[in-house]
């Protein structure tokens, strides 16, 4: 991975360097998509993903009910309880799926939420500049200075603590962030010969936009959103072992915040929530990890 | 392809069988080079295909040819300069005072790289380490033996080069940053750097393509002097015509990966006899003679060109040359 | 000179505005929260008429708020941050006594992962050995993807409840004994880990990006060994970056102390953080956001000052700098 890049004098970014990026080539979007289909790092992950997708959306269907405390209680791992049951007596496999359906629905919740007014801003922001755009720096600042997991633990904790507020929150503390390559994008696009042109033609700078500027902004875009599911399915879980979410639709944090007292005794409780977060997170960091490399090519490059 | 075992660099055997050079032979001659470069994932190209050229002591050769010919390439493979790539492979001989250098172990290049052979780049701006300062960075390039002091902006073998190199106020300049100094100045430090280790041969890779036009002419004066001072051999890489007509005593001129013509600079460049040669020439005269309209090398010609030289498809990867 | 005076007048300006933005923020949040005024601020004790009535004039809560607004600001600035109704000690005592045992977290923590993650980092982008920088990298998303607190659970039953090595709890280590160290190696690893794992991917990418610079090329032609190369030309480039990124990382660890502290029962002020939060102690959790806060903002300015230091191409925009026609 070489990168013939030079900084120029007197514009050194304290941003650092993405892994793998570098100069942008135009790339067939074919080639891009048999490429990373095929990579077989992309198959094992992307297959890890969409079977604990499949697993929370019809898990539940299948397994008991997981409020249900008719069952003995603490039971490890076993044929009839596959994850044991917990302090109630409750099937752990069942409650663990509907964790995951909570907090599989909140990481891509705020994901989408986030990418959406983040195109829409930051795209605005990057190609208009101006007053939006000095905006949405100032914002992106302050969002940077105040943690993101202080300012939505005291929001929450103000506000309330169902899932549509915490995915609200959540969008907000993570917005700026990909906002910015939003912006950073659409400012590169704008200064391309064709857009002007298109410009000199007469089109409308929102369908330019439209058009023009946010296809080609995608490619680090669709890493950043990729980063932003693993990140928020992240920031929710640990929302929510601090005790900071729905009670009714305990997700795999709170799961684990449940799970605290028996460490010692009940070695399934804390294990199989927190293994699921991480092989969640792991799959979805390792394909955009594989899609930036796609989309960003640089093999040794030679001068 | 040879593999000798390579001796020690202090003495200056002379080498055997060697060119119609003088009775020290030649003091370098490349045989047959071909290098072929990664460009994806799968595809390599011939970026030389088979080059042969000589240096003998003191003389300065020019290597001109349009980008894509292969000469900067050919340049750094004589330095041993290419990536540390595995899928770049190098094929014939280099051989610099008798010592053949492909297939040399690591050291044995290093040595004669601090030694024998110096380059000077093309971009001085992204060829000197942004974060260290000038004096350090010429230091580096002088023996151990001859620097003196724990200082470098302080050592007067720093200074004496820097000053040689055409800089002045050297002192203060030892202790600046490479952002900081002007374009023509950065190349200096590098044309500094390349003669601090008092080198057998200097290769210079457009030197002076990044330059303004003025600039241009003053560094080019002062590598042609301090060339002449040092009684080094020159190779003078450029797509520039120009550059090299006045600065060379004999030419290679490159087309597709090989030599397609060379000689004494004034025969070449009055008598071409290679039809790319010809081309070339016509269309640079119609650049600065008014009376001739703008020509450039029509695609016709262009394809003649390559049937003649024996160019083929770049799509497929040669596997041997 | 004047021009490095200006630019850092400019720096903390900016953090003060951002200051002030912050405290607003958490103002209206106040303010907006739905519920009782009073009790909002009082949190879960219960309220008679009395204090009712002796809160709102202390306060001013039958004030307007701009005016509450500027009380607020005012007593921050002077250091009172308010008193905690959870426990009836002023905000800045209580915090004061917590925020050392949440250093004694975060710097070693910070030690640690920036050294591992740039020796790491280097290694992975240096190495020939394609399994090695394959399986460094695969660690470092893999550190990268697991939930901190997850990890501290693990470890905590690992090694404390299995093996007994360490204690599962965490406590203050400056006993009358001086430092306590087993205490703090579990919450310390727990806490480096991801920043670790972070850190060594971007020192990857930056001493890759930075050993395929044109001046790299320069340094081998001068014959230097291709250590000499690595560790005195491509390594400090490689740094410039770094220096952002551990910026960023101090402020991330912060406020990863709150899951950490809660995981190990560390008396830190993340610990604090958590407690006020669920006793809806108003004027403690400000107090430590404001706290936090300011920590941020002293480390963003730090940040600049050694990138100043270090990028010689940033000390030229203060300084002049030397040109010539020739």
């Amino acid at each position: 991975m070489t990168v013939q890049t030079a900084p120029p004098v007197g514009t050194i970014a304290p941003i650092p360097a993405a892994p793998g990026r570098g100069p942008r080539k135009p790339r067939n979007p074919d080639s891009i998509s048999r490429t990373f289909f095929r990579k077989p790092s992309v198959m094992f992950y992307g297959t890890i993903l969409i079977l604990m997708v499949l697993a929370s959306l019809i898990g539940p269907l299948l397994t008991g009910d997981p409020f249900s405390t008719s069952h003995p209680r603490f039971q490890p791992p076993s044929l009839e309880f596959p994850l044991g049951t917990d302090n109630l007596g409750r099937d752990y496999l069942a409650r663990v799926l509907n964790g995951g359906r909570v907090s599989l629905l909140v990481g891509f919740s705020v994901a989408a939420l986030c990418v959406t007014v983040a195109l829409i801003v930051g795209g605005l922001a990057g190609f208009y500049g101006g007053v939006l755009d000095i905006v949405l720096v100032k914002v992106s600042e302050f969002f940077q200075v105040i943690p993101g997991l202080v300012l939505a633990l005291v929001a929450a904790a103000l506000l309330g603590a169902n899932i549509t507020i915490i995915v609200i929150i959540l969008a907000v503390t993570m917005w700026p962030g990909v906002a910015r390559i939003v912006r950073a994008e659409a400012m590169r696009i704008a200064q391309l010969g064709y857009v002007e042109s298109q410009r000199a033609a007469g089109f409308s700078g929102l369908r330019i936009l439209w058009s023009d500027v946010v296809p080609n902004a995608l490619p680090p875009v669709l890493v950043a959103t990729t980063m932003t599911v693993a990140r928020a399915i992240l920031a929710e879980s640990g929302l929510s072992f601090l005790g900071i979410g729905d009670a009714n639709q305990p997700s795999w944090g709170a799961l684990l915040n449940q799970a605290q007292p028996y460490i010692a005794t009940a070695w399934w409780l804390p294990l199989f929530p927190g293994l699921c977060i991480f092989i969640v997170v792991l799959a979805i960091n390792m394909l955009g990890d594989a899609l930036n490399d796609a989309l960003n090519p640089s093999i040794g490059k030679v001068k | 392809m040879t593999t000798a075992t390579p001796t020690v660099p202090d003495e200056r055997v002379a080498a055997d069988a060697g060119g119609p050079g003088g009775s020290s032979g030649p003091l370098l001659r490349v045989s047959d080079l071909a290098v072929s470069l990664p460009t994806g994932p799968r595809r390599d190209i011939q970026a030389v295909r088979s080059v042969s050229l000589q240096v003998d002591r003191g003389e300065r050769i020019g290597i001109v040819g349009e980008s894509g010919s292969g000469k900067s390439v050919t340049g750094r493979a004589i330095a041993g300069l290419l990536p540390p790539n595995p899928r770049v492979r190098v094929a014939g001989s280099i051989r610099i005072d008798a010592q053949e250098m492909i297939g040399a172990p690591a050291k044995a290049w290093e040595r004669i790289r601090s030694h024998a052979v110096g380059m000077i780049f093309q971009d001085p701006l992204t060829f000197l380490n942004p974060v260290m300062k000038i004096g350090s960075q010429v230091r580096e390039s002088i023996h151990p033996d001859r620097r003196s002091g724990r200082n470098a902006g302080k050592d007067p073998a720093v200074l004496e080069v820097l000053e040689l190199a055409g800089l002045t106020d050297v002192a203060a300049l030892a202790q600046r940053f490479p952002h900081e100094l002007s374009g023509g100045m950065r190349q200096r430090v590098l044309i500094a750097i390349a003669i601090a280790k008092r080198p057998d041969l200097i290769i210079a890779d457009e030197p002076t393509t990044a330059l303004d036009a003025t600039v241009q002419r003053h560094v080019l004066a002062t590598l042609d002097e301090t060339v002449s001072r040092m009684d080094t051999s020159l190779i003078l890489i450029s797509h520039d015509l120009a550059v090299v007509a006045s600065m060379t005593d004999r030419i290679y001129v490159m087309y597709g990966g090989r030599v397609v013509e060379s000689g004494a600079t004034g025969d070449v460049l009055k008598n071409p006899r290679h039809l790319y040669t010809q081309s070339l020439l016509r269309s640079v005269r119609s650049l600065t003679d008014e009376h001739t309209p703008l020509w450039s090398i029509p695609p016709e010609l262009r394809r003649e060109i390559d049937a003649l030289v024996g160019r083929p498809d770049d799509k497929e990867a040669d596997s041997d040359s | 000179m004047k021009g490095v005076l200006l630019h850092y007048a400019r720096i903390l300006g900016s953090s003060l505005i951002l200051l002030l933005v912050v405290i607003t923020i958490l103002f209206l949040l106040l303010e907006i929260a739905p519920g009782d005024p009073i009790q909002t601020l009082v949190g879960d004790v219960p309220v008679s008429e009395a204090m009712r009535a002796q809160l709102t004039q202390t306060f001013g809560l039958d004030r307007p708020v701009w005016e509450r607004f500027a009380v607020y600001v005012g007593n921050v600035v002077t250091g009172n941050l308010g008193v905690s109704f959870g426990t009836n000690e002023p905000v800045a005592q209580l915090i004061g006594e917590r925020v050392g045992n949440t250093l004694a977290l975060t710097i070693p923590a910070f030690i640690i992962s920036t050294a591992v993650g740039i020796l790491l980092g280097s290694i992975a982008a240096r190495t020939r050995r394609r399994w090695l920088d394959s399986a460094l990298s695969g660690t470092a998303v893999g550190l990268f993807s697991l939930p901190n607190f997850w990890l501290g659970l693990m470890l905590i039953m690992f090694f404390s409840v299995t093996l007994g090595w360490l204690p599962t709890q965490g406590k203050a280590p400056y006993g009358q004994d001086g430092i306590e160290l087993q205490y703090l190696i579990l919450p310390v690893i727990t806490m480096a880990t991801m920043e670790l794992a972070f850190k060594a991917r971007v020192m990857r990418s930056s001493m890759i990006e930075s050993l395929g610079q044109d001046f790299v090329d320069t340094a081998y032609s001068k014959g230097l060994s291709s250590q000499r190369v690595l560790w005195g030309h491509a390594l400090p480039n490689a740094l410039l970056p770094m220096v952002t990124v551990a910026g960023y990382s101090l402020g991330h660890m912060l406020a990863g102390s709150v899951l950490v502290e809660t995981v190990f029962g560390w008396p830190g002020i993340g610990q604090l953080f958590i407690g006020a939060i669920n006793r809806q102690d108003t004027l403690l959790v400000m107090g430590i956001v404001i706290v936090i806060t300011v920590m941020v903002l002293i480390v963003n300015v730090l940040t600049d000052v050694v990138y100043g230091i270090v990028d010689p191409r940033l000390r030229a925009r203060v300084s002049r700098s030397v040109r010539s026609t020739a």
